[in-house]
């Protein structure tokens, strides 16, 4: 052991000391926290909640199904037909159009920073022409993040709802975003109204709010515990409801005509490359307990799958392995990988399909959103 | 020895046998990961409740202190996403309390200390799962989802970083 390596033993020993302290109270208080998410994780899952995952399933149009939600029948209707050619590129240093109020149904949305103490802007791409733009709209600009819905909402998602403050729904008809002045607002991309859901309720919202399908936005009641949640769909009055019951508990699985197995959502915080667990037995190995398992190398991440047969992800071409691969930074090109009849290997470059280049802004939501509605049904590049 | 666990682990009272089991080195774990006490103490309740809340779908229970201190590797690298995001990372981190000096490292404990607590995120991971958790190199590889080539490079990065900022002629 070199001399050097010992300080720093003896550093970290000399901390323990710094480390918290344990309390017997944590125990009963996780132990609660727990036993309530298991509870919840097996009990019968909201219509809400269920919308979350068929939202996500819309978006690819593959054989998706969400596990312990026995209704995954309903699938709300996709954005439209899409006109977009691929490869696409984002206009990098371009002027954008302005799309005014009613451009119709968007395939993504991100925002633009525009300097110091600007607020940032709003871009979208129109889900039936294929053509960027500016969005008329103030948002709140404090640290603005984004999430698209379309790649749902799961269990330990990395963007809390508390985070996200613009949020465009499933079917890429409706924006929900904080005004300067903090007012939740949702507008209406095809008819161009507006709308304050929470303008008559009766409590506070935090900031920041989701989709979980074409019409129910979801958010967390400000200075209420993180079970205290509301939901609002237009034309109503919006609800509280339990968070944990609202939004937990269901894995994804691909299906196919031989079965079905468990497809684990990709690493929530590093962008390794993802295991896909196939139920059928063709591909992979045998893990006792697990299944058969698929590692696919080029990939650092599953952003979703088509027909069991293409998978989106972020190509992980440049970075060592234990190199921070964090998505949204670098230059990881969104890809989607033909696996149909190729073995476990994936590693010919020829099965790849650039989707979306680098310079895209928040690629993963923006790629998310196009490549659900970029491909065809078939799982090919339209 | 590593604990058997079984199904009636996911009980209430399973879960918090589970808890004081684990929550002490694992909060040392998610305090030296974050250098902060109040985050290490939300990091190790948010992965414990994570990691048991799916005990059932655990490929290998019995190795759930290794699944919790993945998780708390995640939740903390996702922290710091968001801290970045929020372009606040480095007000936070310089925002952290200075711990005490040991009595027996005084001067220069604190100082490596404090190189330390500067590490890139999975440098600082990886000196904690190799100096102080004494994983052996496939198991901090694991941990961290990389290769043990890429584990040593973290590695021989941090102890580069470090030996420049504590000065080679102090060793």
């Amino acid at each position: 052991m070199n001399d050097l390596e010992s300080r720093i033993r003896d550093a970290f020993l000399a901390r323990e000391g710094d480390a918290p302290a344990f309390d017997l109270s944590d125990a009963h208080h996780v132990a609660g926290r727990t036993r309530r998410r298991q509870i919840l994780n097996t009990a019968v899952v909201g219509v809400a909640a269920l919308a979350v995952v068929v939202a996500f399933i819309a978006g690819f149009g593959g054989l998706v199904r969400a596990d312990r939600t026995p209704a995954d029948q309903q699938t709300p209707a996709p954005a439209g037909t899409v006109g977009i050619a691929l490869p696409i590129e984002y206009p990098v240093g371009e002027d954008l159009p302005d799309l005014g109020d009613a451009p119709g149904p968007l395939a993504a949305v991100w925002m633009v920073p525009r300097g110091a103490g600007a607020a940032p802007e709003a871009v979208g791409l129109v889900a039936e022409t294929g053509m960027f733009g500016t969005l008329p709209i103030d948002v709140f600009h404090d640290n603005v993040s984004i999430r698209s819905n379309t790649q749902g909402w799961a269990p330990g998602d990395p963007a809390p709802p508390d985070e996200v403050r613009v949020a465009l729904s499933a079917d890429g008809r409706r924006l929900a975003y904080f005004s300067p002045a903090g007012e939740l607002v949702v507008h209406d991309l095809v008819s161009s109204e507006s709308f304050s859901p929470l303008a008559e309720s009766d409590f506070e919202t935090r900031l920041g709010s989701i989709w979980v399908d074409a019409t129910h936005l979801f958010g967390l009641v400000a200075d209420g515990s993180d079970a205290d949640g509301w939901v609002w769909e237009p034309g109503t009055a919006p609800k509280l409801v339990d968070t944990y019951a609202f939004a937990e508990g269901f894995d994804l699985w691909v299906s196919s005509g031989q079965g079905s197995g468990p497809l684990p959502w990709p690493d929530e915080s590093e962008c390794t490359s993802p295991t896909l667990l196939d139920g059928t037995g063709d591909y992979g190995e045998y893990t006792p307990g697990w299944g058969f398992r698929l590692e696919v190398p080029v990939l650092c991440d599953v952003l979703g799958i088509i027909d069991s047969e293409m998978l989106l992800g972020h190509w992980n071409s440049d970075r060592l392995p234990g190199d921070w691969n964090e998505p949204n930074d670098g230059n990881g090109t969104v890809v989607a990988l033909d696996i149909h009849g190729a073995d476990v290997a994936f590693e010919d470059p020829a099965l790849r399909h650039v989707v979306a280049s680098a310079g895209a802004p928040l690629r993963v939501a923006f790629a998310t959103d196009l490549i659900g509605e970029a491909l065809d049904a078939d799982g090919g590049a339209s | 020895m590593r604990e058997t666990l079984t199904v009636n682990d996911a009980t209430s009272s399973g879960i918090e046998r589970l808890y004081l089991q684990h929550a002490p080195s694992a909060l040392r774990f998610a305090y030296f990961l974050s250098g902060d006490q109040e985050t290490a103490r939300d990091l190790v309740q948010d992965a414990f409740v994570r990691v048991a809340g799916r005990f059932r779908y655990l490929r290998q229970p019995d190795e759930f202190d290794a699944y919790l201190r993945r998780t708390i590797l995640n939740l903390n690298a996702s922290r710091l996403r968001r801290l970045k995001v929020e372009r606040s990372s480095l007000a936070r981190e310089a925002a952290y309390p200075v711990v005490a000096v040991a009595e027996r490292d005084p001067g220069l404990s604190d100082e490596l200390w404090k190189a330390i607590l500067d590490l890139p995120p999975r440098q600082r991971a990886a000196i904690v799962l190799r100096f102080y958790e004494d994983l052996s190199e496939g198991q901090a590889a694991d941990t961290l989802r990389c290769s043990v080539k890429a584990l040593n490079q973290l590695v021989v990065r941090a102890m580069k970083t470090l030996r420049a900022r504590i000065g080679e002629d102090r060793s």
